[in-house]
């Protein structure tokens, strides 16, 4: 169960970017029991703002940051994105999940291109902004590669840069529709 | 080996070598055998087995002559007139036998693709919807696989009933009796193949605001492929099977025939041992091969190297 205070802040109520009121979030076990989460959260994200989210394995951080992206709906509270209601996934939050979650049948342009396309960027923006994130995370030269490939063609054949490699692709997959 | 048999042999169409022995039972092979005419090991008397004991049907013995007048010893009214003609080899089957089988198998193929395409597109979405919905998977996984072994045969007098009351059209009523046992192979692979989606995989679709066909290109076709296949490669091995007793179906007097190999080795398999059956099998056996071999093992390699999701 996670409880946070507002965090004290010297921004004005005016660049608020994500705000969070009286949020509850509960779960039906298999016994059919409630299984509190999210216990009255409330929060404000400023605009230049960098939160880190700290808490014991299980205690709702990944829970929160669904509900945040409008993976999960609330059981009661809301989610405000920009002012407008979150009431499910939007352009301009992103997340960068857990584990890999890239689609291991698509290149790495294909990848990242994903978002951009389900929002209905034009082919030439598409690409060029793709290749643009590919280049910032030092993926360049992999554009066509398939993710599995990743840790084959890699300079450094050993694991930790495999798996690095595969984070910024994820990564920059989810970077293009954020912008 | 056994048969009436058909052939070709001195340019022209060999005179048929039937069994005489019809029915095959053992107390007439016996009287065949008492007149001096040779019978084989699995009780048939071939009629060139009555013309080599005859020098050709010219030298009848008087037992075989009351043999002969008997009716039910299938034997031509003028043996040595029969006997004259060049005569197929005992119980043997001929290349026309053999090119009407491919064909009689292009159109069994023709339509197993059919139905397991209709198959896919009909249980596909549904599969995937249930897949998605592990509370409702749970409760549907077990009544599928019940669903594929239950022996669908025993359903088939319904739909003769139904198809010749309502003078139904065969082709659409009576060739999906095929795949009646061996769609579920498809839906419960499909379900299980959704079911093993990774979640982040799924939310992650979600976040890039993948919808509609997109979805489907993009996630859900790709993470059910390799279960998809080995489903659709199970099921169209049963309709395969199941095209012997499905192209021909009977109840009481009414029997309903399609033209294929199905049909062809179910009219054939009459409990008498022939030829027919063996090649059916043979070129039904070559075409299931065949269509693996080109089809499904490639989909599969697809599969094991493009769309694990390990």
């Amino acid at each position: 169960m996670t409880t946070l205070a507002t965090p004290r802040t010297t921004h004005g109520a005016d660049n608020v970017i994500l705000s969070v009121r009286d949020l509850h979030k509960s779960f039906k076990t298999p016994e059919g029991n409630d299984l509190l989460v999210l216990d009255n959260i409330t929060l404000e994200l400023h605009e230049g703002e960098i939160v880190a989210l700290l808490g014991r394995s299980g205690s709702g951080k990944s829970t929160l940051l669904r509900s945040l992206i409008g993976l999960i709906s609330p059981s009661s509270g809301t989610v405000r994105y920009r002012n407008r209601p979150v009431t499910g996934p939007m352009p301009g939050i992103a997340m960068v999940f857990q584990s890999f979650a890239l689609f291991l049948w698509l290149t790495v342009l294909e990848n990242v291109e994903l978002g951009l396309e389900a929002q209905g960027v034009p082919e030439g923006e598409r690409r060029r902004r793709a290749l643009d994130a590919i280049d910032l995370i030092g993926l360049d030269g992999f554009e066509s590669a398939y993710p599995k490939e990743l840790s084959v063609h890699a300079d450094d054949p050993g694991m930790a840069r495999s798996a690095a490699q595969l984070r910024r692709a994820d990564q920059s997959a989810a970077h293009p529709s954020a912008r | 080996m056994f048969g009436p048999g058909l052939g070709f042999g001195n340019n022209g169409l060999l005179a048929p070598n039937p069994n005489v022995n019809s029915g095959l039972r053992p107390e007439l092979a016996q009287r065949f055998a008492a007149a001096g005419v040779a019978t084989n090991a699995d009780q048939t008397v071939w009629l060139s087995d009555v013309c080599a004991a005859t020098s050709g049907g010219t030298q009848i013995s008087a037992d075989l002559a009351a043999l002969l007048r008997e009716r039910w010893a299938a034997l031509p009214d003028d043996l040595a007139a029969a006997c004259a003609l060049p005569m197929v080899p005992a119980g043997k089957v001929a290349w026309a036998d053999v090119l009407e089988c491919i064909w009689l198998g292009l159109m069994t193929t023709l339509r197993v693709v059919i139905w397991i395409t209709v198959s896919t597109l009909v249980w596909t979405p549904i599969g995937v919807w249930i897949g998605l919905r592990p509370r409702v998977a749970q409760f549907v996984q077990p009544v599928a696989q019940f669903a594929a072994a239950f022996p669908a045969n025993l359903l088939f007098p319904v739909a003769v009933v139904l198809i010749s009351n309502f003078a139904l059209p065969q082709n659409l009523f009576q060739a999906p009796l095929m795949v009646l046992g061996a769609q579920w192979y498809i839906l419960f692979n499909v379900i299980a193949g959704t079911v093993a989606i990774p979640n982040d995989l799924k939310e992650a679709a979600m976040v890039h605001g993948l919808r509609g066909w997109a979805w489907w290109r993009k996630l859900i076709i790709p993470a059910i492929f390799p279960a998809f296949v080995t489903g659709g490669i199970t099921a169209s091995g049963g309709s395969w099977n199941a095209s012997i007793v499905s192209e021909v179906v009977s109840w009481g007097t009414t029997t309903l025939t399609l033209t294929g190999l199905g049909a062809y080795i179910a009219t054939w398999s009459t409990g008498e041992f022939n030829p027919h059956v063996g090649l059916g099998m043979l070129v039904m056996g070559l075409l299931v091969l065949g269509f693996n071999r080109l089809f499904w093992r490639r989909l599969y390699h697809l599969a094991e190297t493009r769309f694990r999701l390990d």
